[in-house]
């Protein structure tokens, strides 16, 4: 039961990302798809390797989230992609 | 019902949001955003496959391209910054 909730979590929260308009928004919903995947990582994967796994990818997505949140206000006017 | 949400078609369904996103939305940071995404659904479709320490090395270094990419993407604004005030001021 635990699995199917968080997968429609991380499903929703993937897709509110691709829709989101704001950016801090879409920050937000990273850091809970980051949040849910790890969750499901160590239900899926029941061993001791994989609750380690698990602590590993979030403090890793923790780190990613950071360094991006830590670049939005610095960048100003960016180069688009035409 | 639901039986068909595993690891492994939410993380198949992961991958293709990130892809999608990352095809369609038109500045860097968000594109960066995307690519965050993209990888986790990356680390969950490994660790579906029961390859845990692949999983593992994917996850640490993920964070250092992802570092990588924002200081690209930081430096080479500042770069043309930079050339568009020389420019201007040669001009005056």
């Amino acid at each position: 039961m635990f699995m199917e909730i968080l997968g429609i979590i991380i499903i929703l929260m993937a897709l509110r990302t691709l829709i989101a308009q704001d950016r801090a928004e879409r920050m937000l919903y990273l850091n809970a798809m980051g949040f849910a995947i790890s969750a499901l990582i160590v239900l899926y994967i029941q061993t001791p390797f994989g609750a380690i796994m698990a602590i590993t990818y979030f403090i890793a997505s923790t780190l990613s989230s950071n360094a991006i949140a830590y670049s939005i206000g610095r960048v100003k006017k960016e180069i688009l992609v035409k | 019902m639901l039986e068909w949400i595993n690891l492994t078609t939410v993380s198949a369904a992961v991958l293709l949001i990130g892809m999608v996103g990352i095809i369609t939305l038109p500045k860097p940071v968000d594109k960066v955003i995307m690519l965050a995404i993209l990888q986790g659904g990356f680390i969950g479709t490994i660790v579906a496959a029961k390859y845990l320490d692949v999983a593992m090395a994917a996850a640490i270094f993920d964070p250092i391209a992802t570092i990588i990419f924002l200081i690209g993407i930081t430096k080479i604004q500042d770069i043309r910054n930079q050339k568009h005030e020389e420019e201007e001021g040669n001009l005056a």
